[in-house]
């Protein structure tokens, strides 16, 4: 019995966990998820691209790791292969929770861990009557929104990503403006899903939790801060620069709730968690000073950017690999790196009874950011995780 | 009356081997294929652009797609 790797394509993270698999000496198996033929019927299952048949390669794998890059793919995956009879990591009910924030977050409320106040309206912008006729609800969303959060709302579509389609409004004509543009779509099927802003001052982080099966669940001592005043949102797609921050026990220990909140009692998982600290105005630095040093640091980190962005991973992604550790390791030894990252800490550790939890992905992203800054390399408790599974 | 056989004009396609960068799979890439042409994978579906043609040499690159519901 075997792993299966199931992807549509490989980016970097599954050429990692295939570099990481080696390392450890743990084969894998390769399943395609793109342009391949699931068919059922009676007495049949044909699993088959154009080339190859799947079927019996298939039957040989025990426990897949879904790296479906697709959201909406990733759940048709697992829950495919969990009918199939294989463990997958993660889980099909963790793929649906993770798909939309509000589920998400409705889950964390319920155990009592601490979220941005969100409010989900069952409702989009538009109508359609069956006469033609066009129905504007945007008036009743924004006074719904207006009344639960109050005069700053962010709008976030509910299965968004990399920071795409969050918007903030500060008064109500924005607010209108923003609730007429979120129109329904893959990423958001279901309404309108709004948060208040956390005063998160100028960074969030992203930490790792982790569980193999017969074990207890882990918090990696290390998040990824990724900073920058450039935009209310955090994301690295967006241009933030990412330091490394120590969590203090009490956050360690929340995030493990999370993660057996959300894994409903699963053996093996793995999320990476995307936390806010509301930070108000307890600052021990001035902004001005934060800011300066945010500017030295973004000079070592453009060669990161660039080496990120170079072609040569699709060629020869050892040596590209190599290239982007060592672009890493020269931007985290500068002294502006260090000072925002001693800011960071402090912060976090002045203003822990105050972290949010905003979201959980079940797919993360980890190979260039997390692996060389928070230091941990996901690929690792993903297959350790699937071993333990066998 | 004798039957004739119909005469077909078919021409002769000639092909270059190459391999699929990720999962290895063989192609049969036709030689009039040009650079900048996109194929497609028959072994995992990959799409994948060919970047150079040199002779009986095919470079063949993976695509950088996104959709709009990709992610983590």
């Amino acid at each position: 019995m075997s792993i299966g790797l199931l992807y549509e394509r490989s980016e970097n993270d599954e050429n990692g966990i295939k570099l990481t698999a080696e390392q450890l000496g743990i084969d894998l198996t390769f399943i395609p998820f793109r342009k391949i033929a699931i068919t059922i019927g009676k007495n049949l299952l044909n699993v088959a691209s154009k080339g190859k048949n799947f079927t019996e390669v298939l039957k040989d794998i025990k426990v897949v790791l879904n790296r479906a890059q697709s959201k909406n793919r990733r759940v048709y995956a697992a829950h495919t292969l969990e009918v199939l009879g294989k463990k997958v990591i993660n889980s099909s009910t963790i793929e649906f929770t993770c798909y939309s924030k509000f589920r998400t977050l409705v889950e964390l409320w319920a155990l009592g861990l601490s979220i941005p106040k969100t409010t989900y309206v069952p409702c989009d912008p538009f109508d359609k009557t069956k006469d033609g006729r066009v129905i504007h609800n945007e008036l009743d969303i924004a006074d719904l929104l207006q009344q639960e959060i109050g005069t700053e709302v962010v709008i976030k579509p509910d299965a968004g990503t990399h920071g795409k389609g969050i918007v903030l409004s500060k008064n109500r004509q924005t607010l209108l403006g923003n609730i007429q543009k979120t129109e329904p779509s893959i990423i958001n099927p279901v309404g309108i899903v709004a948060q208040e802003l956390i005063q998160k001052w100028f960074y969030d982080l992203r930490i790792i939790v982790f569980k193999e099966k017969g074990k207890q669940p882990v918090c990696h001592p290390i998040a990824l801060a990724r900073a920058g005043f450039a935009d209310f949102r955090t994301n690295t797609f967006l241009g933030n620069l990412v330091f490394d921050a120590k969590l203090p026990f009490h956050i360690q220990k929340l995030a493990v709730k999370c993660g057996e909140t959300l894994s409903k009692n699963h053996d093996a998982w793995v999320f990476a968690l995307d936390a806010m600290v509301n930070v108000g105005e307890n600052k021990q630095v001035d902004d001005e000073i934060v800011k300066a040093e945010l500017q030295k640091a973004a000079e070592t980190f453009a060669v990161v950017t660039k080496i990120k962005k170079d072609e040569t991973r699709l060629r020869d992604f050892k040596v590209w690999n190599s290239k982007l550790e060592t672009a890493f390791k020269n931007y985290m030894s500068t002294e502006p790196y260090a000072k925002i990252k001693s800011i960071i800490e402090e912060n976090v550790q002045i203003n822990q009874a105050n972290i949010v939890f905003h979201e959980a992905n079940s797919c993360p992203e980890f190979w260039e950011q997390t692996r060389l800054v928070a230091g941990i390399n996901v690929a690792v408790p993903l297959l350790k995780g699937a071993q333990s599974l066998l | 009356m004798s039957k004739q056989t119909p005469i077909l004009n078919i021409q002769e396609v000639k092909q270059m081997k190459a391999k699929c960068p990720d999962c290895d799979a063989d192609l049969d890439v036709p030689t009039d294929t040009t650079k900048g042409e996109i194929l497609s994978c028959p072994g995992c579906g990959l799409e994948l652009e060919v970047k150079d043609v040199n002779g009986d040499c095919i470079d063949l690159q993976e695509l950088t797609l996104e959709g709009e519901d990709w992610g983590e």
